[in-house]
């Protein structure tokens, strides 16, 4: 019953929105300015059935996901790092409160002098995932229990262990709860680089196409695309943290 | 085997600890009793060099000595589950489950698939008791292990741990003087 409720209002809240943006499309009246949703939902469905549409969406996503996949080690080490010196921890803390205040359009720019056109989406999808998961895996460690650590000291526990055991399952909310928040944050830094890098075979190129040729149909189109991968990343890890946690519930219910 | 000379420990200027000298025996159960704040578990912490001393020293005459503790709290990971918590300590081997289900079914803990969350505060006690007792060493440190227990289920666990600590050194805190006096081979009372 309360799914079933949870999902009309969905589904009404959706109505709501898509009845907003007709009346708004009707009101202009010129497709060429604000396309109506039947507009928008038909030229979406013409790209999806051209085989480019598949491969520039794939290719972006790969892009983004190749800048999280380097970040989430790369957030994990340097947060031991700092968590175990005081001196690594006063050198790079600066660096990463610059990551996070430095604008993306400029990191963008900078990085077209700096790397490889086609490398730009991941190194910003990484400038920009990295602070956030760095943050809270740093403070994860921070908060792991100082009577377990204890505990496993007068027991001569390994370090290996210790970290298996007692850090991780530690750190793991507090990980799992940045990468939540940064997934949907790298799509959308993600394609911000491929429109202003002008990557070919992407999806900011095909925005920023879109734009130039008067297309908004495609641009919402394309936008409608945006919004869905980066629901569905989102998703994803929000499956994952439920799977690790269920798996944990489930485990103490034999 | 183990001797305490002079010690003094203070916390924040307040000494806890002041100047306290004993020698303990090579081995069997020695039980400690004493008002609350008297320092009791503090130097049960300094044994097992979870704090230092402000002054005197503790003295091992084995150079390799090793020690292992129930701590006041049962101290148990909260996302593994009694069997896993006392295997811990074992190096968290398959191999040696085996182990830690005999010490927690010896401790009566028969369900020992349940996570901290779901276990009693007498149940969390015997699983810390068991984990303690999963570690071969020289010297264990009990800390309140029986506060959660009603007298029998304490005296089956002091049948478990006179049992599994043979030959080796106990040292208990313990807030009942005469189930200290009852169980153990010296008492020790602090003021």
């Amino acid at each position: 019953m309360k799914v079933i409720k949870k999902a009309v209002l969905s589904i009404g809240v959706a109505l709501f929105w898509l009845a907003l943006w007709q009346a708004a499309a009707m009101i202009v009246g010129n497709p060429l300015i604000l396309p109506t949703p039947a507009e928008t939902l038909l030229r979406l469905f013409e790209l999806a059935g051209e085989s480019n549409f598949w491969i520039f969406t794939a290719l972006s996503l790969l892009r983004i996901l190749i800048g999280i996949l380097i970040a989430i080690p790369a957030a994990w080490l340097f947060a031991a790092l700092c968590s175990g010196s005081g001196i690594i921890n006063a050198l790079f803390s600066p660096a990463v409160t610059l990551m996070k205040s430095t604008p993306v359009v400029s990191f963008i720019l900078i990085a077209i002098f700096l790397v490889d056109r086609h490398t730009i989406p991941s190194a910003i999808t990484f400038m920009m995932v990295f602070p956030v998961l760095f943050e809270n895996v740093r403070e994860g460690i921070s908060q792991t229990p100082k009577e377990l650590l204890q505990m496993s000291d007068v027991f001569g526990i390994s370090w290996i262990l210790k970290i298996k055991r007692i850090y991780i399952p530690a750190i793991k909310p507090f990980f799992f709860s940045a990468l939540t928040t940064s997934v949907g944050l790298a799509v959308k830094a993600g394609v911000a680089a491929e429109v202003v890098a002008y990557i070919p075979d992407s999806i900011g190129k095909m925005l920023s196409d879109a734009k130039s040729y008067m297309e908004p149909a495609d641009l919402l189109a394309w936008t409608v695309v945006i919004i869905a991968i980066s629901l569905i990343t989102e998703k994803a890890v929000h499956l994952r943290l439920n799977h690790t946690k269920r798996r944990v519930t489930n485990a103490s219910d034999r | 085997m183990l001797r305490i000379d002079n010690l003094c420990k203070s916390f924040d200027g307040k000494e806890v600890i002041k100047g306290l000298s004993i020698s303990f025996p090579q081995s069997g159960f020695v039980a400690i009793c004493g008002p609350s704040g008297c320092g009791k578990s503090t130097l049960l912490h300094i044994i097992a060099g979870i704090e230092k001393p402000s002054s005197g020293q503790i003295v091992f005459d084995d150079r390799s000595h090793s020690i292992s503790m129930s701590f006041q709290e049962p101290r148990l990971l909260p996302d593994r589950t009694a069997l896993q918590n006392v295997n811990f300590v074992l190096g968290d081997k398959k191999a040696t489950l085996s182990r830690a289900k005999e010490l927690l079914w010896a401790l009566d803990i028969r369900n020992v698939d349940l996570y901290p969350e779901e276990l009693s505060g007498g149940m969390k006690a015997r699983v810390s008791i068991a984990r303690a007792l999963a570690k071969k060493a020289d010297i264990y440190i009990f800390d309140e292990p029986f506060a959660n227990l009603d007298k029998e289920t304490a005296l089956t666990c002091v049948d478990v741990i006179k049992k599994e600590t043979a030959g080796a050194l106990t040292i208990a805190v313990l807030h009942d003087t005469e189930l200290a006096e009852k169980i153990s081979d010296k008492v020790i009372y602090f003021k």
